[in-house]
């Protein structure tokens, strides 16, 4: 096990982001989630200049709990939040975009757009600033515009397999400049063409009961990645989804969260209600793999010198005490991720020096 | 009386006139007389006309009698004078001979000149017949007679080679001998022709002095392309590999020696080129038979490839006595290997086709909702332990005492394939066992849809295997291939410990698909009634309904595993959690469950592993809600239940009391101003039969 930061918030918690903006300093935004309004912020965790220790600033976060968070992709002190305020009788819900005030300690809200059901899930997707958001019970998501203010440009049906069928995750391919949308819904994933709001693919049955989230691997554009309520990741081939490509079962319970790494899309992080942190491997259906392929033939001899990782499990991280709700890679450093766990629980760690010099063939 | 009538009868000479007359008148009336007068004169009258005709017919033989003979007299008198000039002429004659006696004795020497002369005469016609004679014995085929033939006539007509004729004769002759001699060199030339003629052909050839280096060349090159022959005819027709190998030592392989003596004993110093020929078509032919060997694709087949095998190893055997320095026994006991090798491949290959063959009947049989677990378990694994004992059988077709490459030296064969059938059969038999374990573990494709209880029946295979089958059946190949243990064979613990590793994995997947199943019905029944308008009345159906399922998923357990049938009655007693902060106290002291701990092969350890998902999955949809006050008393008799009903099922009631404390918390989280029941109404409440509450239909995300 390498070392691993850890901090303790005195909320539940279940949303977490990198700071997508700010590359110089690992940095990870977390919204709590606890019904009594008064308690809510949002912390920004960083590491202190020795990286040492977990620093936390928290901001108070005055319109109730955080339902999701999403980050400014350039501007470091901009993010938006799902906010759920349940003091009033029914509730207020609304995507909020507020400025973090890092002197006062306070956030300051930019912009509001009220909405109907409280959503549950938000992505900002960088090269259109368009941000994708839905909730549970409604088969749609919704596409807003968030340049000035959050406006809801687009509204995506979302075909059910099943009526019953929930809505889970978005998540926005980084291929296709931004127009390519991931939802997870019921047992099924699917990808989304906004331009034409085609179905793209797919993938039924891609898990027992639940596919919570999935994720699309950055080096490969028919590559995605689905985790679910079986404890699996699987991993597929958008061109052929009968099959899974590589099957994964790195959790004993639902996993909530995968994440691929942002360079090397062999590794693989995930979070699962069996309070555990997973890194995993999957070289044999990674770009690296193809690499390989193509080099085969002049580079036999080299290959047996460099050792590599095997699929599977690499590393777990047993810290949590309760179920890992959100995981993420920072955007500042390539080998350091976070995850939350329910009880506010925030643990920093690195990839391991063996598998770090795996990787990058050293 | 004879007298007396002879003396009566008129014809006798005897007769009596006088008596006739007196017997006559006194016997006769006067009328007989008259008649009997009568009578008489007619007999005279006519006795006289036949005297007369007869005197006149004799009459005229006599005079031609008289004729005669004076004709007789005539000729008598001329034959006496005839007689007399002969006597005359054999005097003659006798006189003469001796005159030519004399005259002949001197012209002797002139006859004997005469008849030698004749013979000459003779031999000189015999000379002109030569080309007709050869023609005919060349018609015959006797090639050797006419070069025989031919060289005595062609030294002794040398001499007269200036004679026109003897020169036309030679000629002819020479004509025929050429002819002879390219039909011989044809001979050798055609593959057709029998060993024999071809010797015949290279002796006679040889005599008459035809280039050595060249009847040779030709020799081989005609031997090979019979040879190359023998191996298209027998590319092209082969039913199956014994039959090739029977057709190759009936047609290939004799021919082959058979050349290779000739070639020997006619050109013996020129051997090197001979085992040219011959190792390049042996390549082809063990090229040939090799590609067959290894083409088999039925492991079934075995025997026949090993008797195969034996014929093909003894032709090479005796091969290389009969044709020395043609070598093929190491590629031989190479091709052997290669095939042993194949035949394990098969094996194993059928092994694995079998085990998902009874893998999918056992999908199919679970179908059916009354079954026998443990019957199926054992059946996948009678399935795997047969299977690999029929692969071993078959294996042990080669080490029979009648096959003879069996009893080459340990070293050439024997060993390597000994502990091939350990390594590469046995070993490799568990190995493919454990990766459709994996397989079932991962799931990526269909087997993903499988019934956990499929897992189930596998892993207790599996843990059946580990546990017997698999020492006995690795101590059973230790045995038949007589294996030595420290001869670098994998360690049984090795292969036993996979095999439990996987049955570890699968009884967890089987744990944890059939916790989320549960999980989910439980789920999906809360939601339902996730808002109630009222306080609670009684457990909600569906927590009711889990507990019965549990219930019966343990009796199924112990049913499959053994041990105890119903979990002990002992229950701790607990202070239920009673205020919202009793509720955040107690989640302190929670403990971390771990859902990674070993999953151990009996009841209570497994219902411990579905348990704890089951609670989980509760916990996390309770997250997910937000509370009315009612909601959360709601959840609170649940949990009581819960608690009850789960403890006594598990090996650690910890587990479950921490788990149940959890979603009770998580549910307290979840509302604004949370109130709990009183204990005493807890229990109360969990007595009760499910009564038909009106369903008051909330939101399902709960406000």
């Amino acid at each position: 096990m390498s070392e691993c930061l850890m901090f303790g918030m005195d909320c539940e918690a279940r949303c977490m982001t990198s700071m997508t903006a700010d590359e110089e300093n690992i940095c990870f935004l977390v919204g709590t989630n606890n019904i009594k309004n008064d308690k809510n912020q949002v912390n920004k965790l960083f590491m202190d200049p020795e990286a040492s220790r977990l620093m936390s600033k928290s901001f108070r976060h005055p319109a109730g709990e955080v339902r999701a968070i999403a980050a400014h992709p350039t501007k470091s002190n901009l993010i938006a939040t799902c906010t759920a305020d349940f003091s009033s009788l029914g509730g207020t819900h609304s995507i909020t975009v507020w400025n973090i005030e890092e002197d006062k300690r306070t956030l300051e809200t930019v912009s509001r757009l009220p909405t109907e059901p409280v959503m549950s899930c938000l992505e900002w997707e960088p090269t259109s600033m368009r941000c994708a958001t839905l909730t549970p019970f409604t088969p749609e998501c919704l596409l807003l515009d968030m340049e000035n203010e959050p406006r809801v440009v687009q509204k995506l049906k979302i075909p059910l397999e099943n009526e019953e069928d929930e809505m889970f995750t978005a998540r926005w391919s980084p291929h296709y400049d931004g127009n390519m949308l991931g939802v997870t819904t019921g047992k099924t994933a699917m990808c989304f063409d906004c331009r034409t709001e085609n179905e793209f693919l797919k993938i039924r049955d891609a898990h027992l009961n639940r596919a919570i989230s999935m994720d699309f691997n950055p080096n490969l554009q028919h590559v995605i990645a689905t985790c679910g309520d079986d404890g699996y990741v699987r991993i597929w081939d958008t061109r052929s989804t009968a099959s899974a490509l590589m099957s994964l079962h790195p959790h004993a319970h639902w996993v909530w969260s995968v994440q691929f790494h942002p360079v090397h899309d062999q590794l693989l992080l995930t979070g699962g209600s069996d309070a555990s942190v997973v890194l995993s491997c999957a070289q044999s259906v990674s770009s690296e793999q193809q690499k390989e392929f193509r080099d085969e033939e002049e580079e036999e001899e080299e290959e047996d010198l460099v050792e590599k990782l095997q699929d599977g499990q690499l590393e777990r991280i047993d810290e949590h005490e309760d179920s890992v709700y959100a995981c993420a890679w920072s955007s500042a450093d390539p080998w350091t991720f976070a995850s939350l766990s329910y009880d506010g629980r925030m643990i920093v760690s690195n990839v391991s020096r063996k598998h770090k010099y795996a990787l990058m063939q050293l | 009386m004879s007298t007396f009538t002879n003396v009566l009868d008129i014809t006798k000479p005897d007769f009596d006139v006088e008596a006739y007359v007196v017997k006559l008148l006194r016997e006769k009336s006067l009328d007989g007389l008259v008649k009997e007068e009568e009578e008489m004169v007619s007999a005279v009258r006519r006795l006289d006309s036949d005297v007369h005709q007869i005197v006149y017919e004799n009459y005229n033989k006599f005079l031609t009698a008289t004729n005669t003979v004076r004709k007789i007299q005539d000729e008598f008198t001329q034959l006496d004078s005839e007689m007399k000039s002969l006597s005359q002429s054999m005097t003659t004659i006798s006189s003469l001979i001796g005159n030519l006696d004399g005259v002949l004795g001197e012209k002797r020497d002139d006859i004997l000149q005469l008849g030698s002369s004749y013979k000459v005469v003779n031999s000189l016609k015999h000379i002109f017949d030569l080309p007709h004679v050869l023609q005919s014995e060349f018609d015959e085929r006797n090639y050797g007679e006419v070069l025989r033939m031919f060289k005595l006539a062609e030294e002794s007509l040398e001499q007269y080679k200036d004679i026109p004729t003897v020169q036309v004769v030679l000629k002819k002759s020479k004509k025929i001998y050429d002819t002879t001699e390219n039909q011989l060199m044809d001979q050798l030339r055609n593959p057709a022709s029998g060993a024999e003629l071809v010797s015949e052909a290279v002796d006679l050839l040889l005599t008459i002095g035809r280039d050595e280096d060249e009847v040779q060349r030709v020799l081989l090159s005609c031997s090979e392309q019979s040879l190359r022959d023998d191996l298209n005819e027998l590319a092209e027709n082969h039913s199956d590999v014994l039959d090739l190998v029977d057709k190759a030592s009936e047609s290939f392989i004799p021919n082959l020696t058979l050349i290779a003596t000739t070639h020997d004993r006619l050109f013996e110093d020129k051997r090197e080129e001979l085992l040219v020929v011959l190792q390049k078509e042996m390549n082809s032919l063990h090229a040939l038979v090799s590609k067959v060997f290894l083409s088999s694709s039925d492991a079934k087949d075995c025997s026949i490839v090993v008797r195969a095998l034996d014929r093909y190893f003894r032709k090479m055997s005796t091969c290389r006595h009969v044709i020395p320095g043609l070598d093929f026994l190491p590629l031989t006991i190479e091709l052997i290997k290669s095939v042993s090798e194949h035949e394990i491949d098969l094996s194993l290959t059928r092994i694995k086709e079998e085990l998902r063959n009874s893998l999918n009947e056992v999908r199919k049989s679970l179908i059916n909702e009354e079954v026998d677990l443990l019957a199926l378990a054992n059946r996948i694994e009678q399935v795997f332990v047969h299977q690999v004992k029929t692969a071993l059988a078959n294996l042990l077709l080669f080490t029979a005492s009648d096959v003879t490459f069996a009893n080459l030296p340990p070293d050439e064969f024997l060993q390597s394939f000994a502990s091939n059938a350990h390594e590469r059969l046995l070993v490799q038999a568990f190995n493919r066992f454990t990766e459709l374990a994996d397989e079932y573990e991962a799931g990526s494709g269909e087997i993903r849809f499988v019934h956990p209880k499929v897992l189930l029946v596998f892993s207790v295979a599996l843990q059946h295997l580990s546990n017997k089958s698999a020492v006995y059946l690795l101590n059973l190949c230790r045995e038949q291939f007589s294996l030595n243990p420290e001869e670098g064979l994998t360690d049984i613990t090795t292969v036993t410990s996979e095999v439990k590793t996987r049955a570890q994995k699968l009884v967890r997947c089987y744990a944890e698909k059939t916790g989320f199943t549960m999980g989910e019905t439980l789920v999906k029944g809360c939601t339902m009634l996730v808002q109630p308008a009222a306080t609670p009345s009684a457990v909600r159906a569906s927590v009711r309904r889990l507990v019965e399922e549990m219930n019966s998923c343990d009796s199924e357990l112990s049913l499959l595993l053994g041990g105890d049938s119903k979990p002990k009655d002992v229950r701790v007693s607990r202070r239920p959690i009673t205020t919202a902060l009793d509720a955040a106290r107690d989640s302190l002291w929670c403990e971390r469950i771990d859902f990674h701990l070993q999953v151990h092969f009996n009841r209570a350890s497994i219902v411990t592993a579905i348990v704890k998902v089951v609670l989980k999955i509760f916990i996390e949809s309770i997250r997910l809600q937000t509370y009315s006050k009612f909601g959360v008393e709601q959840v609170q008799v649940d949990c009581y239940y819960l608690q009850r009903c789960l403890a006594a099922m598990v090996s650690d009631e910890v587990v479950v009391n921490s788990m149940v404390d959890q979603a009770l918390s998580s549910a307290l989280k979840r509302c604004q101003d949370p109130v709990l029941v009183h204990p005493s109404r807890l229990a109360q409440l969990c007595e009760q039969p499910t009564a038909n509450r009106p369903s008051s239909q909330a939101s399902s995300l709960g406000y």
